[in-house]
C-alpha cells in the first residue's frame, strides 16, 4: 500500500514523486519500461521566455527540474537580454542523455520512491485506488496521472501513421478504457517534432555561432556561478525561397494538410507546414540548430518541425545554407493524443469527481516541459498534504506564473495546447526571475518542511529586507555618484548635492545592479548576489508597479471581489447554463467568475453590482 | 447609490413630464413584481400579455374607480430595465397623478424610484451601457438639436469609429510589444522593434485624433457662446441688440456702461446658441468693472464664436472669428493700441498647427486653399462675388454694409458697417457666419460627453510622456507596464482588451514557433 501512485516518469511524474518524498510519504513511480525518466522528445533546452520563471519557481517550492538541468546543461543564453530585467528568462541546453541519467539516478537514491517499469493496463477506486498493470497490482491512497502524450497516441509521418506515444515507445490506452467516468476533450491535440541531423554532415562554418554565456545564473539557487559540464554552442540559419518551393510542391503529402491528421496544434508552435502555408509571403525562417547532447552525434534543427513525407523532409533540409550534406538520422513526425477536460479539475489539479485522482502535465492539453513539471509539482504537494491532513497552499496568479497556469487551465477550455507567455501575467514587473525565492518563500512556509533550504530561504529574505532598507533611507553625497559615473562614462541628469540611492537606481542609464554592487563594496556592505540583484530590480521598478496599480485598480477592485459559490448557486437571477458552470469551476473572485468560458454577460452585470 | 443595489425593490415614478396639468401622464413601475398582482386592482379579464396595450378601470381596495388607465406591460427580460415594467397612462391632472402613485406604493409594496434609478437599472441588467446612458442625458437633458443627434448615436449603441480604431491599434500594439518579448527570436529583434514603434505612432496618432475631437469645448456647442469683445464704447451692445432684435443691453455715450454681462438666447437654424455682451475691456480701477473684465477674457477661453467690434482693427485678429469694425455715431473715434486680449499664440483658437481649427491643411477651416472658408476664391462663402452667400452686392443674400474684407494672413472676415443704419441683410449674413462655423465643427464629430473628454485627455498625457520614455528606457518590463496603463483607459473608455484577444492577434498576424 502507497501513500501515492504516480503514473508516468516524464517532467510532471518527477516532481510529483520527489516532492511526496519531501513530505516523507511512501511512493510509486509506474512507468513504461521503453521510455527513459526524465526523456525530453522534442527540443534539448529547459526554460525559455516564461518557461524560465516557472522552473525557477519549481526550484525554489524545492522540485529538481533547475538542479537536474544544471547538471546537464551545456549553454546557457539570458533571453531578452538587452529588454530589461523584467522580461528576461533563463534557457538552458541540455544534454538529454545526461538529463535522463541524471533524473533517474536522483529518483533511485530517494529511499522513499519505488521505480515499477511496467505498463498500467487499469484503474479502479474502491476505498483506495488499484492499479493493475502487467506484472502486479499496486494499491494507494492517492493517485496522479502525468501520461503526456501518450493517451491513445497516434504518431503520423507522410502518408505512414501508427500507434504510439512516440517514435520509439507504445502508446498507452484510451484513458476511458483504463478507467471509465473520466471527461477527456471530445478534441484531440497535436504536436511535433522536426527530424534530428548528423553532426559530421553539418557545415558548421555556414552558421552563425551562438557561444554559452557565462554570465547567466545557474537554474538551481544553491548551484554556484560554475558551470557543471563542459560547454557548447548552438548555431543559427535560415531556411530560403528554395525550402518553401519543396514545401509548397508536397502540400498534398502533408498528414496536417490532407485530412490525416485530426488533432489540433499550438499556434505558437507551428510545424514548418503550417509557416508556409499560413505565411506564404514570408521565406526566411530562423533555424537554430542546437546540439542534443556532449557525446551525440545528433542535432536539433528548432523551427523546421514536420511531418512530411521522409523523402521530402531531406529534400527541404538540404536547400538550407549550411545543411546542403545535412543526413537526417531520425525523422521527424506528428502526434495526436487524448487530453481530459480540465475544468473538471480544481486548484490542487484534482478531478473534483473523483476525490484523491490528479493529473498533471500534457495530459492537461498543455505543451513543454517545464509547464508540465510545474503542475507535476503541484499536483504532488496537494495530494502529498491531502494524505497528511493539511491544507495545501494554492499558487496566486498573482505573484507566480504556476499560480497563472493552473488558475487558466481549471477555469478554461482551450482550442489548443496551452503554452505560459509573459503576457498571460498582469504583473510582469513584479514576478521575475530574480525575484523567485521571495515570491516562493511564503508557499513554502505554508507546506511546513522545515529542512535546511528553508533556512537558506529565510536568510536571504532577511537579508533582502536589510538592503532595502538601506537603498531607501541612504543618501550619497554627489562625488560618490559622479566617481561611478566616471567610471562607466554614464551621465546623470539633474544632480543635487545629496541623493538617494532609491533614486539613482531608477535613472534609465543606470545599470541598478551594477550600480548598487559598486555602492555596497564602497560602504563595506556584504550581501550575496541574488539579494543586490532582486534588491536594485525591484527599486528600480517600485514607482512603475505603483502607477500601473493605480491605472489598475479600478478594473482590478472588481476582479477581486469574494464572491460566495453556493450564494450564487442559490440566486434566481442567474441562468440554469451559468450555474452549471459556477458549480464546476467554483470561482472564488470575480476574476474567477469572468474567466469562465460561457458565463453570460447578463450574469456578471448582476454578480457586479453586487446584488446576488 | 447604495439604495440602487438592493433591487429587490420594485420602484415607481413618473415618466412623463414635471407635474402640471397635461391630458395624459405615464407612470412607470419597474422590478420583479408580477401581473397578477397589479391585475387585482384592474378592469381586465384574465392574464396580462407583454407588450399589449389595455385599457382598464383602476380601482382601490374598496372598489372605489380611481381612474381610467391605458397599461402596458413589459415582461422581464426584454424592457428597457430588463426587469418587469408597466407603463400606466393616466389622466394628468397632478393630484390624480399623486394619488395613483401613493395608492400603488401602498398596496403594491413600491418605492419611489431615485433620479436616473430605471436607467441605472438598465446598466446594471446590461440593457443599455455606460456610454448609451450617456447618451440618453444628452437626449433626455440637452436643449440643442445637436446635443440630442449625439445623445442619440451614443444610444443606439454605435461604437464611435474613431473608437474603435484606436482599440484596433491598441490591441495591434500591444500584440507586437508581446513579439518584441516573447517572439524576436522568430521575427527578429531589429525587425519587430520597428514594428512596434510604428505601431506605437500609429496608435499615437489615433488618440491624438480623438483628443482634437475632443478639444472644442463640449459645452460650447453643447450650448455654443458666441461672444462680444471690444474696447469700452466700441458698439458691443448695439450690435447685441440688433442681432436680438430688441434692446436688452443699455446702450449709452458713456464708456463702460456694460458692467456686467448680458447673456440670452438665440437661434440660428435650430440651434441655440448664448449671445454675451461682455464688459467693455479697459484699464480700470472700479472694482465692478474689472471683475467683469476678468470675467470676459475668462469666457474668451470657452467661447465658441468671438467677434470683435472695434473702430480700429487690431493689429492681431487670429484669436477672434469676426472682426465688426463700427462706425457707430455715438461716441468718438479713439486709437485702438494692442488691447488686453491681443495675440495669444496658446489661445485655444490661435494659430496653433496641432489646434483643432486652427489653420491646419487639413482642417476644415484652416486658409487651405480648398478648405470650406479659406481665402480661395471658389470657396463656397469666400470673398468671391459669386459666392453662395459672398459679401458681395450682387450675391443672392449679399448685405447693404459698407464694406467687407477677408484678411488672408489671418483668415478672418472684417466687416465694416454703420451699426445704426444697416438693413437685416446685415444680420442675417453674420448668423450664417456663425452657423456656418457651427457646422464646421460637428462636422468634425466633436466627443461632448465629459468622461469620455476626461479620459481621452488622460490617455493622450501618457502617451505624450510615454514617447519621451521611448527614447530614454530601453527596459521592456517599464514599457509594457505603461502600455497596460494606457489599456487600463481604453477599457475604462470603451471596454475589453483581453489578453486572449492580443495573443490572437499575434498569432494570426505573425508566423512564430518551433
Amino acid at each position: 500500500m502507497f501513500d501515492i501512485i504516480v503514473v508516468g516518469g516524464g517532467h510532471a511524474g518527477i516532481e510529483a514523486c520527489h516532492i511526496a518524498s519531501k513530505f516523507n510519504l511512501k511512493v510509486a513511480l509506474i512507468t513504461l519500461s521503453s521510455v527513459d525518466i526524465g526523456s525530453a522528445p522534442c527540443n534539448p533546452s529547459i526554460g525559455g521566455i516564461g518557461k524560465g520563471q516557472v522552473v525557477r519557481e519549481i526550484d525554489c517550492l524545492g522540485g529538481l527540474m533547475g538542479k537536474i538541468a544544471d547538471m546537464s546543461g551545456i549553454q546557457y543564453r539570458i533571453l531578452n537580454d538587452s529588454k530589461g530585467y523584467a522580461v528576461q528568462s533563463t534557457r538552458v541546453q541540455i544534454d538529454k542523455e545526461l538529463y535522463a541519467k541524471n533524473a533517474t539516478k536522483l529518483l533511485e537514491s530517494i529511499e522513499g520512491i519505488s521505480i515499477i517499469r511496467d505498463k498500467v493496463l487499469s484503474i479502479s477506486k474502491d476505498e483506495h485506488f488499484c492499479v493493475s498493470t502487467r506484472e502486479d497490482i499496486y494499491k494507494s491512497k492517492k493517485l496522479i496521472i502525468t501520461v503526456g502524450t501518450f493517451l491513445n497516441g497516434k504518431l503520423h509521418c507522410g502518408n505512414e501513421s501508427f500507434e504510439g506515444g512516440r517514435i520509439d515507445a507504445e502508446k498507452s490506452d484510451g484513458l476511458v478504457d483504463i478507467f471509465s467516468n473520466i471527461k477527456i476533450r471530445n478534441v484531440r491535440f497535436k504536436t511535433g517534432t522536426p527530424p534530428r541531423i548528423k553532426k559530421s554532415t553539418i557545415n558548421f562554418d555556414k552558421l552563425i555561432e551562438q557561444k554559452s554565456d557565462p554570465e547567466t545564473v545557474n537554474f538551481h539557487i544553491l548551484h554556484d556561478q560554475n558551470r557543471i559540464i563542459e560547454q557548447k554552442s548552438c548555431y543559427l540559419t535560415h531556411t530560403n525561397e528554395n525550402t518553401i518551393n519543396i514545401i509548397s510542391e508536397n502540400k498534398e503529402k502533408s498528414p496536417m494538410y490532407n485530412g490525416q491528421i485530426s488533432g489540433t496544434g499550438a499556434r505558437y508552435c507551428p510545424s514548418i507546414e503550417d509557416k508556409v502555408f499560413r505565411y506564404p509571403d514570408k521565406d526566411n525562417h530562423h533555424i537554430f540548430v542546437e546540439p542534443e547532447g556532449l557525446s551525440t552525434d545528433l542535432y536539433y534543427p528548432s523551427g523546421i518541425s514536420s511531418s512530411l513525407p521522409k523523402d521530402v523532409q531531406l529534400e527541404f533540409v538540404n536547400t538550407i545554407n549550411g545543411l546542403e550534406n545535412a543526413e537526417i538520422v531520425k525523422y521527424g513526425y506528428a502526434v495526436e493524443y487524448d487530453v481530459i477536460d480540465t475544468t473538471n479539475l480544481n486548484s490542487g489539479l484534482e478531478y473534483i469527481d473523483i476525490p484523491g485522482l490528479h493529473f498533471a502535465g500534457q495530459v492537461n492539453g498543455t505543451s513543454g516541459y517545464e509547464e508540465a513539471a510545474g503542475q507535476g509539482l503541484i499536483a504532488g504537494i496537494h495530494a502529498s498534504m491531502e494524505v497528511l491532513g493539511k491544507v495545501a497552499p494554492n499558487l496566486s496568479r498573482n505573484d507566480s506564473y504556476i499560480g497563472v497556469m493552473i488558475q487558466d487551465l481549471i477555469t478554461n477550455r482551450r482550442d489548443e495546447p496551452y503554452r505560459l507567455f509573459t503576457s498571460r501575467s498582469e504583473n510582469r514587473l513584479s514576478i521575475r526571475e530574480d525575484n523567485t525565492h521571495l515570491r516562493m518563500i511564503h508557499y513554502r512556509e505554508k507546506m511546513n518542511i522545515n529542512d535546511s533550504f528553508d533556512e537558506y530561504l529565510k536568510k536571504l529574505k532577511e537579508e533582502s529586507e536589510f538592503l532595502s532598507n538601506f537603498i531607501q533611507n541612504t543618501s550619497l553625497d554627489l562625488r560618490e555618484v559622479l566617481d561611478y559615473c566616471d567610471k562607466t562614462h554614464k551621465i546623470l541628469e539633474k544632480l543635487e548635492k545629496r541623493i538617494f540611492v532609491s533614486d539613482i537606481l531608477k535613472v534609465p542609464s543606470v545599470d541598478p545592479v551594477d550600480f548598487l554592487k559598486y555602492i555596497l563594496k564602497k560602504s563595506n556592505i556584504k550581501c550575496s548576489f541574488p539579494t543586490i540583484r532582486t534588491c536594485a530590480i525591484s527599486s528600480k521598478y517600485l514607482g512603475y508597479i505603483d502607477k500601473n496599480s493605480n491605472y489598475t485598480r479600478k478594473i482590478s477592485r472588481v476582479d477581486k471581489m469574494k464572491l460566495d459559490h453556493n450564494k450564487l448557486l442559490a440566486s434566481n437571477n442567474i441562468s440554469f447554463e451559468c450555474k452549471q458552470r459556477i458549480k464546476k469551476v467554483r470561482p472564488e473572485t470575480f476574476n474567477d467568475l469572468k474567466n469562465i468560458n460561457g458565463i453570460r454577460q447578463a450574469t456578471l452585470a448582476f454578480v457586479a453590482s453586487g446584488s446576488y | 447609490m447604495k439604495d440602487y443595489f438592493d433591487s429587490s425593490d420594485s420602484i415607481i415614478a413618473l415618466s412623463s413630464g414635471s407635474l402640471g396639468k397635461s391630458a395624459i401622464s405615464v407612470i412607470r413601475i419597474s422590478g420583479p413584481i408580477e401581473p397578477g398582482i397589479l391585475v387585482k386592482y384592474l378592469s381586465i379579464n384574465g392574464p396580462i400579455e407583454p407588450r399589449r396595450a389595455y385599457f382598464s378601470k383602476l380601482y382601490d381596495e374598496s372598489n372605489k374607480l380611481l381612474d381610467e388607465v391605458v397599461l402596458t406591460y413589459f415582461a422581464a427580460p426584454s424592457s428597457y430595465t430588463g426587469e418587469n415594467v408597466y407603463e400606466l397612462s393616466v389622466h394628468g391632472n397632478p393630484l390624480n397623478i399623486k394619488r395613483i402613485i401613493r395608492f400603488l406604493i401602498d398596496k403594491l409594496d413600491l418605492r419611489d424610484a431615485a433620479k436616473g434609478e430605471f436607467s441605472y437599472r438598465a446598466l446594471r441588467n446590461k440593457k443599455l451601457s455606460l456610454n448609451q446612458i450617456e447618451g440618453l442625458d444628452l437626449v433626455l437633458n440637452s436643449d440643442s438639436g445637436f446635443a440630442i443627434d449625439s445623445g442619440l448615436e451614443l444610444l443606439s449603441g454605435n461604437i464611435d469609429t474613431d473608437y474603435d480604431s484606436l482599440r484596433k491599434s491598441y490591441l495591434k500594439l500591444v500584440s507586437l510589444l508581446e513579439v518584441v518579448i516573447n517572439f524576436s527570436d522568430d521575427i527578429g529583434e531589429k525587425e519587430s522593434l520597428d514594428l512596434f514603434k510604428v505601431e506605437f505612432y500609429n496608435f499615437k496618432n489615433y488618440a491624438h485624433l480623438l483628443k482634437g475631437r475632443s478639444s472644442v469645448d463640449g459645452d460650447s456647442l453643447i450650448k455654443p457662446k458666441v461672444v462680444l469683445y471690444g474696447k469700452p464704447n466700441s458698439g458691443k451692445s448695439t450690435f447685441f441688440n440688433r442681432i436680438l432684435k430688441r434692446d436688452r443691453a443699455i446702450v449709452s455715450e458713456i464708456e463702460g456702461t456694460t458692467r456686467d454681462y448680458i447673456s440670452e438666447n438665440l437661434y440660428i437654424n435650430d440651434i441655440n446658441f448664448e449671445i454675451i455682451d461682455t464688459a467693455g475691456i479697459r484699464e480700470t480701477d472700479n472694482l465692478i468693472e474689472s471683475k467683469g473684465i476678468d470675467f470676459s477674457n475668462n469666457l474668451l477661453k470657452r467661447s465658441f464664436y468671438r467677434v470683435c467690434l472695434c473702430k480700429e482693427v487690431p493689429s492681431d485678429i487670429s484669436v477672434f472669428d469676426l472682426v465688426i469694425k463700427s462706425h457707430s455715431s455715438y461716441g468718438s473715434i479713439e486709437p485702438i493700441n494692442n488691447g488686453p486680449i491681443g495675440p495669444n499664440p496658446s489661445g485655444p483658437i490661435g494659430p496653433s498647427p496641432s489646434g483643432p481649427i486652427g489653420p491646419s491643411p487639413s482642417g476644415p477651416i484652416g486658409p487651405n486653399p480648398s478648405g470650406p472658408i479659406g481665402p480661395n476664391p471658389s470657396g463656397p462663402i469666400g470673398p468671391n462675388p459669386s459666392g453662395p452667400i459672398g459679401p458681395s452686392p450682387s450675391g443672392p443674400i449679399g448685405p447693404k454694409f459698407n464694406e467687407v474684407i477677408f484678411n488672408s494672413e489671418s483668415s478672418r472676415f472684417i466687416v465694416e458697417a454703420d451699426l445704426t443704419d444697416i438693413n437685416d441683410d446685415f444680420d442675417e449674413f453674420i448668423k450664417r457666419l456663425i452657423f456656418f462655423k457651427f457646422e464646421q465643427s460637428i462636422l468634425n464629430s466633436p466627443i461632448v460627453v465629459p468622461r469620455h473628454r476626461n479620459v481621452i485627455s488622460k490617455l493622450n498625457l501618457l502617451i505624450d510622456d510615454f514617447s519621451n520614455l521611448l527614447e530614454l528606457e530601453k527596459d521592456f518590463g517599464i514599457i509594457s507596464s505603461e502600455i497596460s496603463n494606457m489599456g487600463a483607459l481604453i477599457e475604462e473608455l470603451i471596454g475589453q482588451v483581453r489578453v486572449d484577444d492580443v495573443l490572437d492577434n499575434i498569432f494570426a498576424n505573425f508566423c512564430i514557433g518551433k
